[in-house]
């Protein structure tokens, strides 16, 4: 009897044992690989400058003088930029001899100084003819070497920088003009084939757009389906056989469904493609049989006797499920909507189908512009062969992840507000 | 459910008390006529006891539907259970004083001789019992009960008086035997009386102290 | 007769007992109610009349609450139930095309063996239904009728500083009378309970008995209970089933004092099974 109690507490150790052994394998993985993640994107955050001094040679921008608003305006955008930086680079080098070398000067700065330089001159024009000190954003290829990504043992044929670039860089930063600073580009702008001025923005806001399409179609449309398949049907074998395809959908893979969207929203309904509004109606097909499972699900846990109790005092149906099995149901499907909407963000080859594959530099505007959403951009990101976007794929995977966060805590929130005792 | 239970327990007292009126006014009819020899009272005795028959049967009524209907237990089934008991001794006194209201219409009819101190003493005595019989249960005052159940010895030994000093009048008298008669069976109706009386009072007894002394001092000797 | 009550709650007129001449507010007739083959009801014929507490008895399983919830038409939503025979309020048949399944509810309540309150305030469990019936608007009109109800429920006194409460915070038997509050804010002519009291202590059971028989003056109460002296004490008349049958019908004191069935016998004496 001793003998049997102890193997009894043995074995209860030893499970506790496991669950904790697994417990400890999840979190060890889950904290593995966001270290990781974190540790390759964080310098995504960070981008190099290089502080210029720039001549705003008035010969090179004309005579302004009698010109109308417009007319300057246009015309100190005709400016030769390029020009200016080269000018300003040699200046700060003016042992730099030759067209090759100068070249290699000029592909220190990156080529969006130039609308550095213009957006400074545009705003005040007074920097006419005046030498200014700026903070130029710096090459990728700078970028990645003060960073620590360039191996400056390797030989010369190997290597992105020359040894002349390197000279030079070295120069600059003893000068004090090299510094890292926040990098609010890949914040604020959208996708570029220079990973320097590569941003997130672009991404963001498509998947923003999209996930509201998703939601605004499938939350109500689930929610209803449920009410009505658990409220009002009828018993019989149509409704089983709608119950089990709903099951089934939910297990499809992904890439079906951007199959499905192709077909029917860009063939047959001519929508435009990659736009917000198909990735959206496509990701809602996928996530609608997870809410319909989850509200139903819900809707079934909402004990009987509150609606016997309903029906009691004279509610009609309706009014026994507006009044009161949905609000009872309701943090259970804010949970599945969550789950649904998590997946749909992080979902990649459905919208690969629809197209929303484009590089695409701008931002979208709207429901039907072209865009791409955050999952894609890594794809994108990841395929590109510069150095630079390494750190940048890992950069929009933390994005990700924080957008995902806020999504949930956000409807958590909205959860516990909702959430009633019975 | 105790509101509601309460007024039906009311209302039974009250009927016992309405009985309880009667049989005293019956007791005091009927000896009024023999003392009074009025043969139109003695035959309005007779009337007087339907009316407590008819109360004994509502009793019977009211305590079956009581304890169908309500259940009750600990004092109210106590209570409910000796109302009965002395709605059945009221109900005997009503007999009982008719029986002395016949007698008294036999006296009436004779010449007048007369009566006995002593059955005075033992008809005043027996009425002054019943009545502090039915104060105890009125009053609920189980100390009074207890009281008269020690009175009874008293009417006893007051009823042997009579009957003893009306067997020595009958051969001293012959002509008044049926009177000297008559007056034996007053004596014994109301000795019964008295008994009933105390039955009413070990009643009230198992009420309010929930104890039965019914045949105490045959049980215990 | 007027029962004064002592401790301040309002004066109880009892009605007089109605009598099988008067007419019911609702009468079964013939009613026969089957779950799929199986025949539940058998056949019968029920009245329920104002000022009196009809109480259904019998054993489990023998049709009382399936009887009970044909009044409100409950039934209606279990799939595979069928009613047959007639039932009647003040003589027009509650089956009638024209009734208002949910207008008909609001003139028949219903209480449930499980305190059910709706998991809202105490004041919105008793307003929902004035409001979904249109019967009050939001605002002192509405106020008056939740605090009569819970008045009459015997329960305002409890809740009045704690009407924003959750009406599952009560206790068990608030929470019935809640829900009898509930039933009788729309003002309803007949109220259906469906063994009220058997989820509750005694002391809870008593507080509604006692409820009961203060509410039978001005509605028609009929009460399933498998409670024989419940019955016994709240009600006036008595039904008692068996196996789907109304076996024996009259009023309450007959029945507990001379049954005329056998089968009422058993069952009443404890005789049964």
């Amino acid at each position: 009897m001793q003998a049997r109690l102890a193997s009894r507490h043995a074995a209860e150790r030893r499970f506790r044992l496991y669950g904790l052994f697994a417990i400890g394998v999840a979190v060890a993985t889950l904290g593995g690989l966001l270290f990781s993640i974190v540790g390759k994107g964080y310098t995504a955050f960070v981008q190099t400058e290089i502080l210029l001094d720039v001549y705003f040679d008035a010969a090179a921008v004309g005579d302004l003088e009698g010109l109308g608003d417009d007319e300057r305006t246009a015309a100190l955008r005709r400016v030769d930029y390029a020009g200016l930086l080269r000018d300003s680079l040699r200046a700060q080098f003016p042992e730099v001899e030759g067209r090759s070398a100068v070249r290699a000067l000029t592909a220190l700065v990156s080529a969006g100084a130039r609308t550095t330089l213009r957006e400074e001159l545009v705003t005040d024009p007074d920097l006419l003819a005046r030498r200014v000190p700026l903070w130029l954003t710096a090459d990728d290829e700078v970028d990645m070497l003060m960073k620590g990504q360039v191996a400056r043992d390797l030989p010369e044929s190997e290597r992105r920088l020359s040894d002349a670039q390197l000279a030079w860089v070295d120069a600059l930063a003893a000068e004090g003009r090299i510094r890292t600073v926040f990098n609010r580009t890949f914040l604020t702008a959208g996708d570029s084939r220079e990973p320097e001025l590569a941003g997130i923005w672009g991404a963001l806001v498509g998947t923003v757009l999209t996930l509201a399409v998703t939601l605004a179609v499938s939350f109500p449309m689930g929610v209803l389906a449920a009410v009505y398949l658990e409220e009002f049907a009828p018993r019989n074998r149509w409704t089983d056989l709608i119950e089990v395809n709903i099951n089934n959908l939910a297990a499809v893979p992904s890439i079906v469904f951007g199959l499905l969207g192709l077909a029917v929203f860009l063939n047959v309904l001519n929508l435009p493609r990659s736009a917000p509004l198909v990735g959206g109606l496509t990701l809602a097909l996928m996530t609608l049989p997870t809410i319909i499972i989850a509200a139903r699900s819900a809707i079934l846990s909402v004990p009987p006797s509150i609606r016997e109790a309903a029906r009691g005092v004279g509610a009609s149906p309706l009014q026994v499920v507006a009044h009161h099995v949905l609000p009872l149901a309701l943090p259970g499907i804010l949970t599945g909507a969550i789950i649904g909407m998590a997946r749909a963000l992080g979902e990649t080859a459905p919208l690969l189908m629809i197209g929303m594959v484009a590089f695409i530099v701008d931002v979208p505007a709207s429901l039907t512009d072209a865009a791409t959403a955050l999952p894609v951009q890594v794809f994108l990101w990841a395929d590109s062969p510069e150095r630079g976007f390494v750190e940048k794929v890992s950069g929009a995977i933390l994005v990700l992840l924080t957008f995902l966060l806020l999504m949930n805590a956000g409807a958590i929130v909205m959860r516990q507000k909702f959430e009633k005792r019975w | 459910m105790a509101r509601v239970f309460d007024p039906v327990l009311v209302e039974l007292r009250e009927t016992l008390l309405r009985m309880a009126g009667r049989a005293e006014a019956i007791l005091e009819k009927s000896l009024r006529s023999v003392w009074e020899r009025d043969a139109e009272l003695a035959r309005a005795v007779a009337r007087d006891d339907l009316e407590i028959d008819r109360l004994d049967v509502e009793i019977d009524d009211r305590v079956l539907k009581a304890l169908a209907l309500q259940a009750p237990v600990a004092g109210d089934l106590r209570e409910v259970v000796a109302i009965k008991m002395i709605a059945n001794d009221l109900e005997r006194i009503g007999d009982l004083a008719r029986n002395i209201a016949k007698s008294g219409a036999r006296l009436a009819e004779q010449p007048r001789i007369a009566i006995d101190p002593a059955l005075t003493l033992l008809a005043s005595d027996t009425q002054k019992l019943l009545q502090q019989a039915l104060d105890s249960f009125s009053r609920a005052d189980a100390a009074a009960a207890r009281a008269v159940l020690d009175e009874d010895d008293r009417i006893d030994a007051e009823e042997d008086a009579v009957i003893s000093s009306a067997l020595r009048m009958i051969p001293e008298s012959p002509s008044t035997a049926s009177e000297a008669v008559d007056v034996i069976m007053i004596a014994k109706n109301l000795e019964r009386v008295g008994d009933h009386a105390t039955n009413i009072a070990e009643g009230v007894i198992l009420i309010f102290e929930a104890r039965n002394v019914k045949h105490a001092s045959k049980l215990a000797g | 007769m007027l029962l004064a009550a002592s401790d301040g709650r309002p004066e109880v007129i009892v009605a007089n007992s109605s009598t099988e001449d008067d007419k019911p507010k609702m009468k079964a007739t013939a009613v026969d109610v089957y779950y799929g083959d199986t025949h539940a009801v058998k056949k019968v014929d029920l009245p329920i009349f104002v000022g009196d507490v009809t109480a259904l008895i019998g054993p489990s399983g023998c049709g009382k609450s399936t009887l009970l919830r044909c009044f409100n038409r409950m039934n209606d939503s279990i799939a595979g139930c069928r009613v047959e025979g007639e039932i009647t309020l003040e003589g027009r048949s509650i089956f009638d095309s024209e009734i208002d399944v949910v207008q008909l509810r609001a003139r028949v309540g219903m209480v449930f063996q499980k305190p059910n309150p709706f998991p809202k305030s105490v004041y919105d469990n008793v307003a929902y239904g004035p409001r979904i019936h249109g019967i009050a608007r939001k605002g002192p009109e509405m106020d008056a009728i939740v605090e009569s109800s819970l008045e009459r429920a015997g329960l305002w006194a409890e809740v009045k500083d704690r009407l924003q409460e959750s009406g599952t915070a009560l206790s068990g038997g608030q929470q019935q009378r809640l829900c009898i509050a509930r039933a009788i804010a729309v003002d309803p002519e007949v109220i259906l309970m469906d063994e009220p009291c058997s989820a509750l202590d005694p002391i809870a059971t008593a507080k509604i008995e006692e409820l009961i028989y203060e509410l039978r003056g001005r509605f028609a109460i009929a009460i399933v209970t498998h409670n024989m002296q419940q019955a016994a004490r709240v009600s006036q008349w008595t039904a008692f089933f068996h196996l789907g049958e109304l076996v024996e019908y009259g009023r309450t004191e007959d029945i507990f004092t001379n049954p005329v069935q056998e089968r009422t016998r058993d069952y009443i004496t404890g005789r049964y099974g």
